[in-house]
């Protein structure tokens, strides 16, 4: 075949062109894209300082209150089902939703129990495991096995500019789960 | 991990060599393999082939753009097997495609087997031919018959029309027969 000897030559070009071709290709900067970029430095300027300032993301939510140093009581009145813990051989397993909202990019681990992560926004399970990064708005199913002898669980929520360990505790008749910023 | 820092892990026989490779360049010999192959399964084998290759060869070899090596091993072997699978008639890649472009490359000359040029003279021609054209349709080029990347994912890596991308290897296409042409070249 006629082209196949060109194919065959093309193969052997010089590999400073090949090597030309697979590099990211430079785009000529107009005037009116670095009016833009700096529109974009402003604005990425001006989101930082609000990332920085007190209440920034990760937010963390768990049945419509926010989760703060003061805890949340998990009762019959704002939780589907309440674990209950009656004897310290008898495990009985928690599950508690929790709404993270997020900015960028967030590791959140636990060092007990089971996360089950989904998408706020399609509702689909992305993640089962201990821990899980995201850069989205996630939805986390903490699945804890608690008897009366466990019955207090941390989870980390770490960004760039925020570290937080929530707390899951069973103080003998109710649960309650709060926040700690580090 | 540079090019060199590589290429000594090829010369100590060092495994890490293509370790590094693949972690460098696996993707673009990948899509090289697969654009050729017509299937990621042959792509996957030509890619492991091509380390082999690449390891028995250097040395003695001494790779200036490692990248350009590996890609260029990945190809001949990808185009080997394209040979094989059209044996077969099983292969519809985008490979195939870039070959019926390439016709319009070949000069109206009598084909004749004594006077046609030497394959590595011919590449000799190709690449002078690119340097004479400016750097977008040299690159385009090079993506869309060396790597033989769609037109579409060459629009996309830059950022234009994929008709833009059509007539400008339309346009080197007519410019590298003519160029053949006058070169006297036979293929």
């Amino acid at each position: 075949m006629k082209h196949e000897k060109l194919v065959y030559a093309i193969s052997n070009i010089d590999e400073d062109l090949i090597t030309e071709s697979h590099t990211a290709p430079e785009t000529k900067v107009l005037v009116w894209k670095r009016a833009m970029a700096a529109a974009a430095c402003f604005v990425l300027i001006l989101s930082s300082i609000l990332l920085l300032m007190p209440g920034a993301n990760p937010v963390v939510t768990a049945f419509g209150n926010k989760i703060t140093s003061d805890p949340v009581v998990i009762s019959e009145s704002n939780a589907v089902s309440v674990a209950r813990l009656t004897s310290k051989e008898q495990s009985v397993q928690f599950a508690v939703p929790l709404n993270i909202e997020l900015d960028d990019k967030t590791d959140i681990a636990v060092l007990s129990g089971t996360l089950r992560v989904f998408d706020s926004s399609t509702n689909s399970l992305i993640y089962e495991g201990s821990s899980f990064s995201a850069e989205n708005d996630i939805t986390v199913i903490w699945i804890v096995e608690a008897d009366k002898e466990h019955s207090s669980f941390k989870m980390t929520v770490n960004s760039s500019d925020s570290q937080k360990v929530i707390n899951l505790d069973y103080n003998g008749c109710e649960w309650a789960i709060n926040s700690i910023d580090n | 991990m540079n090019d060199s820092e590589i290429i000594k892990l090829f010369f100590n026989r060092d495994e890490n060599a293509i370790v590094k490779s693949n972690e460098k360049y696996g993707a673009y010999c990948m899509k090289i393999a697969t654009n050729i192959a017509g299937n990621s399964l042959d792509g996957e084998e030509c890619v492991s082939d091509a380390y082999m290759k690449a390891w028995n060869s250097i040395p003695p070899s001494i790779p200036t753009h490692l990248g350009a090596f590996l890609g260029k091993i990945t190809r001949n072997l990808a185009i080997n097997r394209y040979n094989a699978s059209m044996a077969q008639k099983r292969c519809g890649s985008e490979f195939a495609l870039s070959l019926d472009e390439l016709d319009e490359c070949i000069p109206d000359t009598v084909s004749d087997i004594e006077s046609s040029i030497e394959e590595n003279e011919l590449s000799n021609h190709i690449s002078s031919f690119l340097r004479s054209q400016n750097e977008f349709a040299r690159r385009v080029f090079v993506c869309r018959y060396f790597s033989c990347d769609s037109v579409s994912d060459i629009a996309a890596t830059f950022k234009c029309s994929e008709e833009k991308i059509k007539s400008s290897l339309f346009r080197t296409r007519k410019k590298l027969k003519s160029y053949l042409e006058k070169e006297g070249i036979a293929i």
